[in-house]
């Protein structure tokens, strides 16, 4: 789709010089109506792409607003689930220090090996 | 809504205004303040009108697929935004006659014409919000951003043409016209109407694809109107005849006069344009217009709006391909009525 998009703006001049070539044997008032034409769409594009991107970004806002409105909703369940996750982390940080406090102390050194140190 | 092909264009436009005409009925209220808003508001929205806008976007989504049911709403916001529009450029230019009535302001007086006038774009901003629930919101908001483009483009428009009388701008170009007509009338008359509908029948509609083809008819549009208004019956145009060129209005045939006439004739265009409105007089505006006549501008003007609904017939085959042949010929008919008809 991104790939497509590309190509088609690429095209785009090619595009505009035919459009340009198909009123080319219509009267003279034709060929300025064109001509008024083509640089006035070209301001109409420019619109149109911060209508995308408005569109685009009303889009994201409103993917955020959900998330944040589901939180808010949930907000009960989520502190149960941050709660278990803090009590499963401390009841592995106990079995860390246990299981580090069986292992041999190392050469040369008065303190054990400690799992949990970033040395 | 079925339409046949062979059915002609001014049977089918009856059929889309009569749609037309109900909804409005039944969204404009007949409650209090009744007699100094609503009832003003009904008889000028009931006068008629060729109502060619809402036919444009009602006719486009079905001939790309869509339903007029789901069209009806924003075809109808667009005939009272058009109507507000009409009763400020009354106000704006001084006119006295509208669809062979006294203007709206020349009826019931200007404040209460400007508020009747405001009372028409509210309820046209109601219709578009009860979109929503009929099209979801997507749809609905790209709809709204479409109308917003529409009315900016226009108030531009009448400000450039509002701007050239007030200075007095004698030179102008043919472009400059065409720039003009594009943004105070093709955006909102024929090319929004025509993208409005597309969108309503897909949103995945390319709305661009008609905007050659609507600028050409606008502006043929556009330009049969101001040779109307010179040498129309004011029984059927229902606007006072020549009261563009009082009014000082840079049209194409002014344009092509003030090109083709010789230099004594020239520098009296000049001082009757230079003088206020008010001091112009009809007798000098008769002999512009004999001019106009003399010089070939109006028949120049006729040939350019030809030559234009020529290139928009040939714009709709790209705007309209695969759409469906009924409505896309009824479209093709609309274009023929415009520059043919004499109201």
């Amino acid at each position: 789709m991104r790939y497509q998009r590309v190509c088609a703006n690429r095209a785009r001049p090619l595009k505009l010089a035919g459009d340009i070539a198909r009123h080319a044997n219509d009267s003279r008032f034709v060929r300025t109506a064109n001509a008024v034409f083509e640089e006035e769409i070209q301001k109409r594009e420019l619109a149109g792409a911060e209508i995308v991107a408005e569109i685009r970004r009303q889009a994201s806002l409103r993917s955020t607003q959900q998330i944040v409105r589901h939180i808010r909703d949930d907000a009960h369940a989520a502190i149960d689930v941050l709660a278990d996750l803090v009590n499963v982390l401390a009841l592995a940080v106990d079995q860390v220090r246990a299981r580090s406090a069986q292992l041999p102390q190392p050469r040369g050194s008065s303190r054990p090996i400690n799992l949990l140190s970033r040395d | 809504m079925d339409i046949g092909g062979e059915v002609p264009v001014h049977t089918i436009l009856e059929s889309y205004n009569s749609l037309i005409r109900q909804r409005i009925i039944s969204v404009i209220k007949q409650t209090r303040p009744c007699r100094h808003l609503y009832e003003p508001l009904a008889k000028y929205l009931t006068r008629g009108g060729k109502r060619i806008r809402p036919a444009l976007c009602l006719a486009t989504a079905q001939a790309m697929g869509g339903s007029v049911e789901l069209a009806l709403n924003s075809a109808v916001a667009l005939e009272l935004l058009h109507n507000a529009f009409l009763v400020h450029d009354d106000i704006e230019d001084g006119s006295e006659y509208r669809r062979g009535q006294p203007t709206l302001h020349a009826e019931y007086g200007l404040p209460m014409a400007i508020n009747v006038s405001d009372a028409m774009s509210a309820i046209g901003a109601r219709l578009l919000l009860d979109n929503r629930a009929l099209l979801g919101s997507e749809l609905s908001w790209r709809i709204a951003v479409e109308f917003e483009h529409l009315g900016r483009q226009s108030v531009e428009g009448q400000a450039m043409e509002l701007g050239w009388i007030r200075d007095n701008v004698i030179e102008l170009t043919e472009a400059d016209y065409l720039r003009m007509v594009l943004k105070k009338t093709c955006w909102y008359s024929t090319i929004h109407p025509c993208r409005i509908g597309g969108l309503i029948a897909s949103l995945e509609c390319e709305a661009d694809r008609f905007n050659r083809f609507g600028f050409f008819f606008g502006a043929a549009y556009q330009i049969q109107d101001d040779i109307l208004n010179i040498v129309g019956e004011q029984e059927i145009y229902g606007k006072e005849i020549c009261g563009d060129l009082l009014e000082g209005k840079r049209t194409l045939m002014l344009i092509h006069l003030l090109n083709a006439c010789g230099s004594e004739e020239r520098q009296r265009i000049t001082r009757f344009l230079a003088i206020p409105r008010a001091q112009r007089e009809l007798e000098e505006a008769r002999w512009l217009r004999a001019q106009m006549l003399d010089r070939g501008s109006i028949k120049y003007a006729e040939s350019c709006a030809v030559d234009l609904a020529r290139a928009a017939m040939k714009e709709s085959e790209t705007a309209y391909a695969r759409g469906y042949p009924g409505p896309r010929q009824f479209i093709r008919g609309l274009v023929q009525y415009a520059i043919e008809r004499k109201f």
